[in-house]
Formats: C-alpha cells, sequence, structure tokens
C-alpha cells in the first residue's frame, strides 16, 4: 500500500490545483468563501470520482499499461513533483498532461509500444476543451445578456441568484472533475495488481473504483490544504471577473468537463477554465485580459509534460539502478529470453513472470 | 422561495424607502419654505423638525445598508459604487437641514418681490431630485434607462441654474441694503448647490452604470 502514496501526492496537488478551476473565479469574486468551495469541492469530487472515475482510470491505465507497482510509484510521483513545482510558482497547470508526460516517458523507459489510440484523443481534447469552454462562455455570455436586458432584477436579487448559482455549478463542476480526473491521479495503478475486486452486498467493487475513491479522499484533502492560493490567481490575475462573469465562465468549463467525461477522454480542467475566462475577456473587450499572466499559463502547458517526462526518465533510472527496485515487469518468454510483456507478445507466448 | 432571499429582499425595501425618503426631504423643505413666505413660522418649525427626524432615520438606515453589505459580503462587484453613491445623496439631507437652520438662526427676510422666484427654483430642485431618485432605483432595476434620466437631471439642474441667476438678478435690481442683498444671495446659492448635488448623483450613477455594462 505504501506505493500508492505517490498516487495520494498526486491527488493533493491535483485538489490544490485544479480545484481553482471550479470555484476559483467564485472565491476570487468573494461570492463563496473559500470554506464553502472547499466542502462542496470535496464532497462532489468523491462522489464523481467514485462513480463516473473508474472510465478514465481504465483509459489511463491503458495509455502507459504499467505493470510494476514500483513503476507506478515512480510515474505517479514524476507527476505529483512537476503539479507541486508549478502550483507552488501559482501557475495553473494540467495534472493531465503531467500524467501523460509520465506514463509515456514510462512506455520510452520500458521499450514498450506507446498506444496512439489512447494518445491522440486525450491531446486533441487538449486543444478542443479550452476551445470548447471559450466559444460556451461567449454563448451563455449572450444569452444571460438577453434575459437580463428583459427582465428587471434588483441588483441585490441578481447578486444572490448568482451566488447561488455559482454553487450549483461549482458543485457540477466538483463532480465533472471527480469524474474526469481521477485516472489521471491513479490511472498508472491500474495494472498492477494492488487492489482486488470484492463484493459489497451483492455489489462488485472493481479495482478501479477503490483507487477512485483513494484518489478522491487524495483530491479533496488537498482542495482543503492547499488550493487558496492558486483560486486567487485564476479567479482575478488572469482577467478580473466579475460575478456574472464568473457563474458563466464555471457553468461553460462545468458542462465541458461533463461531455468529456461522458466521452471518457480525460481533459484539463486547467485548460477548460482558462479557456471558458478567455472567452468572457474577449467578449468583455481583449485589453482586460492580462497577457502576461495568459503567456505564463501558456508555458505551463507546454512544459508540464515535458519536465514531468525529464522527471519520470531520471526517477526510473535511479528507482531501478540505486534502489534496485523493478520499474518494469520482465517476462520469459517461449523461446526461453527475457522481454517486457509487449516484446514476448511478437509471436511468442508468455511463460511466466521472471522472479529474479 | 422566499427565505432564500430574505436578506436582499429586505435591503431592497430599505434602500427604496432611503431613496423615497431623500425625494420626501426635499419635498418638505419646499413646503416648509412656502409656509415661512406665507409668514407661518409655526408650520415652518413643524415642517422643519419632521425633516430632522427623518434625516436621522436615514442616516440609521444608510449605515445599516452598508454594514449589511459588507457583513455578509453582497454584491462585491458594485459594493464600493453603491457606498460612495449612498454617501453622495446622504449630503442632501444633511444640506437641506443645514439651510432649515440658517432660515431659523438667522431669520432670513425674503421680500414679497422674489417670492415667485424661489418658489419656481424650489419647484424645479424637487423635481430634479425626484429625477435623480427615479435614475437611482434604476440603477439597481433597470439598468438602461439610467442614461436617459441622468441627462434629464443634467437638463433639470441647468434649468435650475437660469432660476437661480433669474432669483439673483431680481435680488440685486430691488431696493435693498447691500447686507440684505448678500445673505439673500448667499441663501439662494446654497439652494442652487442643492441642484449642483443632485447633478453629481446623476454623474456617478451615469459612471457605475456603465462600470456595471461593461
Amino acid at each position: 500500500m505504501g506505493w500508492l502514496l505517490s498516487g495520494g501526492f498526486l491527488g493533493w496537488s491535483l485538489g490544490a490545483n485544479d480545484a481553482s478551476n471550479i470555484f476559483g473565479t467564485a472565491v476570487a469574486s468573494k461570492m463563496v468563501r473559500f470554506r464553502t468551495a472547499a466542502i462542496i469541492t470535496s464532497v462532489m469530487v468523491l462522489l464523481g470520482g467514485v462513480v463516473l472515475g473508474p472510465n478514465g482510470v481504465e483509459r489511463i491505465g491503458k495509455l502507459g499499461a504499467i505493470d510494476s507497482l514500483q513503476g507506478a510509484f515512480t510515474a505517479a510521483l514524476a507527476a505529483a513533483l512537476t503539479v507541486l513545482w508549478m502550483t507552488k510558482l501559482n501557475l495553473p497547470v494540467s495534472t493531465t498532461q503531467a500524467v501523460v508526460g509520465s506514463a509515456l516517458a514510462w512506455s520510452y523507459f520500458s521499450g514498450n509500444a506507446i498506444a496512439w489510440g489512447q494518445l491522440i484523443p486525450i491531446v486533441i481534447a487538449w486543444f478542443a476543451s479550452p476551445l470548447l469552454c471559450a466559444i460556451g462562455s461567449i454563448l451563455l455570455y449572450y444569452i444571460f445578456k438577453l434575459v437580463l436586458s428583459h427582465t428587471n432584477v434588483h441588483v441585490l436579487m441578481l447578486d444572490q441568484f448568482l451566488r447561488y448559482g455559482l454553487i450549483v455549478v461549482g458543485a457540477y463542476g466538483a463532480w465533472a472533475l471527480g469524474g474526469n480526473n481521477m485516472g489521471n491521479v491513479v490511472g498508472v495503478f491500474n495494472h498492477t495488481g494492488i487492489f482486488h475486486r470484492f463484493e459489497f452486498m451483492g455489489y462488485a467493487i472493481s479495482e478501479a473504483r477503490q483507487l477512485s475513491f483513494f484518489g478522491a479522499l487524495a483530491i479533496a484533502l488537498g482542495v482543503c490544504t492547499y488550493s487558496y492560493g492558486v483560486m486567487m490567481t485564476v479567479g482575478s490575475d488572469l482577467v478580473k471577473l466579475d460575478s456574472m462573469s464568473a457563474f458563466i465562465s464555471i457553468a461553460s468549463e462545468s458542462i465541458v468537463l461533463d461531455l468529456f467525461g461522458w466521452m471518457g477522454i480525460p481533459v484539463s480542467s486547467s485548460q477548460a477554465v482558462v479557456g471558458a475566462v478567455l472567452g468572457i475577456g474577449l467578449v468583455r473587450g481583449a485589453d482586460t485580459i492580462k497577457m502576461r499572466v495568459l503567456g505564463r499559463i501558456v508555458m505551463g502547458w507546454i512544459a508540464t509534460p515535458l519536465i514531468a517526462a525529464f522527471i519520470c526518465i531520471l526517477s526510473l533510472y535511479v528507482t531501478k539502478n540505486v534502489f534496485e527496485q523493478h520499474v518494469v515487469k520482465t517476462y520469459q518468454c517461449a523461446d526461453g529470453s527475457f522481454a517486457t510483456h509487449p516484446g514476448c507478445e511478437l509471436g511468442q507466448k508468455v511463460l511466466k513472470e521472471e522472479k529474479k | 422561495m422566499g427565505f432564500l432571499f430574505k436578506v436582499q429582499e429586505e435591503m431592497e425595501g430599505q434602500m427604496a424607502h432611503y431613496f423615497d425618503s431623500i425625494g420626501d426631504i426635499v419635498q418638505k423643505y419646499r413646503m416648509a419654505v412656502g409656509l415661512y413666505f406665507n409668514n407661518d413660522p409655526e408650520g415652518f418649525e413643524k415642517i422643519a423638525y419632521e425633516i430632522i427626524a427623518l434625516k436621522k432615520r436615514m442616516a440609521k438606515v444608510r449605515e445599516k445598508l452598508i454594514l449589511t453589505m459588507y457583513e455578509k459580503s453582497l454584491v462585491p462587484d458594485s459594493r464600493e459604487d453603491i457606498t460612495q453613491l449612498l454617501g453622495v445623496l446622504d449630503e442632501i439631507p444633511k444640506r437641506v437641514v443645514k439651510q432649515i437652520n440658517v432660515i431659523l438662526r438667522e431669520a432670513i427676510v425674503f421680500p414679497q418681490e422674489i417670492h415667485g422666484e424661489m418658489r419656481n427654483l424650489f419647484k424645479q430642485l424637487q423635481i430634479e431630485i425626484e429625477t435623480v431618485m427615479a435614475a437611482c432605483h434604476a440603477f439597481f432595476k433597470d439598468l438602461n434607462s439610467v442614461q436617459a434620466l441622468s441627462n434629464d437631471v443634467m437638463n433639470q439642474e441647468a434649468a435650475a441654474d437660469v432660476l437661480e441667476f433669474e432669483a439673483l438678478k431680481k435680488v440685486f435690481s430691488m431696493d435693498l441694503d447691500l447686507g440684505h442683498k448678500l445673505h439673500l444671495k448667499a441663501f439662494i446659492r446654497r439652494i442652487a448647490l442643492l441642484a449642483d448635488m443632485g447633478e453629481e448623483a446623476a454623474q456617478y450613477l451615469l459612471i457605475f452604470a456603465t462600470k456595471r455594462r461593461i
């Protein structure tokens, strides 16, 4: 179980960083208190993670197909360190990119082929999700503007309506975040056999669901202990948001996250929220966007998978050669030679797992 | 559903009452001065004390509104603007009370010949302040009307300036000693300043409304 700690650390990092994508704008605009946001996010992430999370866990599991517990530990640790470092710099990084960077680094290190069928939809989603969020924000902005111009709602009533609205869309977003990001947190452990399927009151609890529950708890801990600073960065540094814009951006982001969640593609909530906030900035006039902060965020996107991959390869090397751990399982093939699992699949039958 | 918006409903009512009270104060002031012109000092004093009491109640309502907004962290986007607006509006009852005190303390003598001009000036002031209050209501409920109402206020203030000029011209064309003329001039200027405050409030409303629209 100790090997799972790096997954817990990654979950904690994700909670600290990505809660800002759900409630950052609301907390920064002082419409929702941080404590309220943290409690709602924790509960909904747990629910979303346990119910929807296993789909994402299986997809990320297939991407790297990491079959060694020590390898999964190292990959998750590398991703977590990357996210933590970027979070320290107050940059809303993508945990998806960090995990994908680590998983690909493991594939490279182990000599396994890259699962392009899993990778391509994820990479497309990296670009599609912020774009869809921006479009969603623009559409919602004009819809709300039209509705408000035809209704004479008092400022105080509108304020209270938005306050409740931010909590509702924030809870929806947290549900989608939990469902979407569980693969990023614990997906690399899916083929390591750390948990075993069991039945509870006649209902089968799969390994992926148990991993998701653990990941969701870790995320909740991250939300409650370390997310305040990033919330303020997302909510006020990129573009100054009023309450209405905060509501629209979270609603747009939540819809897109949920949409990709149903499609089983883990997307980055960091990219989604930047797209949503950018959409609002565009309709309000591009000069309201702080381009320097936006530039730092985009740099974070590019740097994250590269840094994660570099740290992962370095860590795998150290774990294998210094601590003498099996970061890649090797198998004895039918001809007596030793290879990784895909190596044996090239026309040879796997005889047994190497025990040395 | 009402319990979800209880605080907001209460505040909305208090805010509407606050704006209406400013209109009431100016209306009562006009009535009181009318009685003063008609040599009814007791009637004037009675209404003057009503105005003073109303001003005190308004100060408490204003304080409560601002405190509630900050305590409950309401309308974070417009809170400072609303506080500033209430501060500007609060100057109107304060100045009315000061002018009433001036009349009581200095026992200003208004010659019969300028009563007409003075009544016109007060009437114009009341119309302007009522338009300012309509613009205030609009700022909270009907943002699209703020611009038109604010423009009306500015036109009405210009009309008040003309009436002030006519009143002063009349004062200085009358056969009065210079001290009396200057005494009347100072009082007429004070009324015109009230009209200026209405215009100032309308300008703030225009800016705040534009900020809310962006």
